[in-house]
């Protein structure tokens, strides 16, 4: 067990201090920039870290990756642009506390949690590890698809309050991932005969439409949107909200949602393929249901905001445990990570900690430092972000369209992607004008693979049988949730029928 | 907004009932629910059904708050100066949007179309003046420029 620590001080060397102190800076201006992700970021420097040696180019992948997926709140809290995926949950309610004129408390408590969250999943990576694979490899594919669908609908039903727009948008999510060829067969499903659709749409351009775009349209038609409450009260400094922060997380309710968020966060992360976007809207899911005032949620709940950003860093850590026990990525960035640590030379999988136990050290102290920068960057970039967003709400607003641009053509050098995004972000437009939520659809579109070709290998594997769906054990408890999830809203419709159907007849 | 939600319900309707039929005909390799069609069938019919039921959902409060009024309460905005100032501004905003994709980029490449872009809508919709929104444009394409091509080393459009 202490040759695992041998190279925890090596983490604290000033070579590394340094690589992780850039790369989290660099994650979080990635990460919140409305046209950039974390998965484009790590891809992009894995070709710039071949000539570091094997600890530096860990350092700054992991740290970049932390940063960015912290990165995606400021922009979803500041200007309700997600700078990531699974940011989306964090601006149902960072947004409207920045309307609110507590945009810097929000950042700030944003920052806390996501760092608390992170060093939450450290001690799992450390402790429960064993633990944690193994739940992990009980997941077939059955569970993976109940795991795509649940995501999806918990989404859906957590968006809006009216349960049917946010099913349709998530279903219309769904569809729009079965564009293109058909992984198992090979067919090109909805392409009419354009060799342009043939690789599908990109999720990043659709996302960056559906979030980016429409936001800054909409927003320069109503710059009042944006305008924030100046409730007259005197400002706290950075130092007085830290604290603020600090009271939330640790002190009940914000001490129960951290708690349970982090847990979600870890656990989720740990699954293969599935990473930080279910777990933030997993958690925010929980949080809402045994809050004492869900009405809070969506119009400004602190708790909300904890339970999203919780829950997405502490995935961060929960992706190392498949990463690092099995080989398995937990997520797209981490496959990226696996790629470059057997450029490296390193092999994780189910000896990684018998071959290597120095790096298992060295990365756990690494993601240590990481969330502690995390929480000092995020407090001292805080007064810089907000001088920033003082602008006119037009010129940030003609930037995060320049950016939208930029960050669609980036991800595969084409224009049609630039043509995506726009078109996204008028579907976008035309959905906030019907108030059908964007998030579920962006969900949809994440997890649509996850759920139609884990239906067919399930079908594979159980001999075309549809039983197995419903005997085993995990997949029971997900289709419970499901059941409950869809069942109660749908109860509500009929009954909400009915009675206006007899009151018609009485009248 | 009844009367549109109703009339895109519809319309959604009949596009998933579309697309649910061209996924019922996909090619199956051994049997239906395992060739390429078949998530896709479940998902177009269930937009289908989600959206018959919006649909029936709107319009059952269409009619009882009548349709008149709802039409009505459609076309109120556009006929004060603040509606009409906002679809003005949509317009404007979408329309050079479109503008600087389609015609600007192409034609006059990445640093000088975004310029032009940058200073038109700070302009316009920053209410800056017109050297502050020159340098600020110039500053912010700058690193945009220089943040793509020298530290992330990508492409431009």
């Amino acid at each position: 067990m202490f040759k695992a620590f041998g190279m925890v001080g090596a983490a604290f060397a000033p070579a590394s201090l340094a690589y992780l102190f850039c790369g989290c800076f660099l994650g979080i201006v990635v990460g919140a920039l409305p046209g950039l992700t974390a998965t484009m970021a790590v891809s992009l420097l894995v070709s710039l870290t071949y000539s570091l040696d094997r600890t530096s180019a860990l350092a700054v992948l992991i740290s970049v990756y932390l940063g960015a997926i912290y990165g995606g709140s400021r922009s979803a809290i500041l200007l309700n642009v997600p700078g990531t995926p699974s940011s989306a949950a964090t601006a149902l309610d960072g947004f409207p506390l920045a309307k609110k004129g507590e945009g810097p408390l929000a950042s700030i408590v944003a920052t806390s949690v996501s760092a608390g969250g992170g060093m939450f999943g450290l001690l799992a990576l450390l402790f429960t590890t064993p633990m944690i694979a193994a739940l992990s490899l009980k997941f077939g594919v059955w569970e993976y698809f109940w795991l795509a669908m649940f995501g999806v609908v918990i989404a859906s039903s957590l968006t809006t309050s009216t349960f049917i727009k946010g099913l349709i948008a998530g279903l219309l999510g769904l569809f729009f991932s079965y564009i293109g060829m058909d992984e198992i067969h090979g067919f090109a499903r909805f392409t009419f005969g354009r060799t342009s659709f043939m690789g599908g749409i990109s999720l990043v351009p659709a996302m960056i439409g559906l979030f980016g775009f429409a936001e800054a349209i909409d927003s320069i038609m109503a710059p009042e949107s944006h305008l924030i409450k100046d409730t007259g009260e005197k400002k706290q400094s950075l130092w007085q909200m830290t604290m603020t922060s600090f009271k939330m997380m640790l002190t009940p309710p914000g001490l129960g949602v951290f708690i349970r968020s982090s847990i979600i966060g870890t656990i989720i992360g740990a699954i293969p393929g599935v990473g930080p976007d279910i777990a933030s809207w997993t958690a925010y899911g929980a949080a809402k249901r045994t809050s004492k005032h869900p009405e809070k949620f969506g119009n400004g709940s602190y708790e909300g905001l904890m339970a999203s950003e919780t829950a997405n860093n502490a995935a961060c850590s929960g992706v190392f445990i498949p990463l690092l026990t099995l080989g398995i990525p937990g997520c797209a960035v981490t496959a990226v990570i696996i790629g470059a640590m057997r450029l490296h030379g390193l092999r994780p999988g189910p000896t990684f900690f018998f071959d290597s136990p120095e790096m298992v050290g060295f990365i756990a102290a690494a993601l240590f430092i990481t969330n502690v920068f995390i929480q000092l960057q995020g407090v001292g970039l805080t007064t810089v972000i907000n001088k920033v967003l003082e602008a006119p709400v037009g010129a940030i607003m003609s930037v995060v369209i320049v950016l939208s641009v930029v960050g669609s053509y980036a991800i595969s050098i084409r224009m049609f992607d630039v043509y995506t995004m726009l078109a996204f972000g008028l579907l976008g437009l035309g959905m906030r004008r019907l108030k059908i939520p964007a998030a579920p659809l962006a969900l949809g579109m994440i997890l649509g693979p996850l759920a139609d070709l884990n239906f067919r290998r399930a079908l594979y594997a159980g001999q075309y049988a549809f039983r197995p769906f419903f005997t085993r054990p995990i997949s029971i408890v997900l289709v419970a949730s499901l059941v409950l999830m869809i069942g109660g809203p749908l109860v509500k419709v009929i009954r909400g029928a009915r009675n206006g159907s007899s009151k018609r007849t009485a009248a | 907004m009844l009367v549109v939600e109703t009339s895109v319900g519809a319309l959604l309707v009949l596009v998933f009932v579309y697309f649910a039929t061209v996924s019922a005909k996909m090619p199956i390799a051994d049997k239906f629910w395992t060739g390429s069609g078949a998530f896709p069938l479940i998902v177009s019919a269930l937009l289908a059904l989600c959206s018959a039921i919006w649909t029936a959902e709107s319009f059952s409060r269409l009619k009882k708050a009548g349709i008149r009024r709802e039409v009505d309460d459609l076309v109120k905005p556009l006929k004060e100066k603040s509606g009409i100032s906002r679809l003005l501004r949509f317009l404007a905003a979408l329309g050079l949007s479109l503008l600087y994709v389609f015609a600007l980029i192409p034609w006059l490449k990445f640093v000088i179309a975004t310029i032009i872009f940058l200073v038109v809508m700070s302009m316009a919709f920053g209410r800056l003046r017109p050297v502050p929104a020159v340098i600020t444009s110039v500053a912010v394409t700058a690193g945009i420029y220089a943040a793509f091509r020298y530290v992330l080393m990508l492409p431009l459009p």
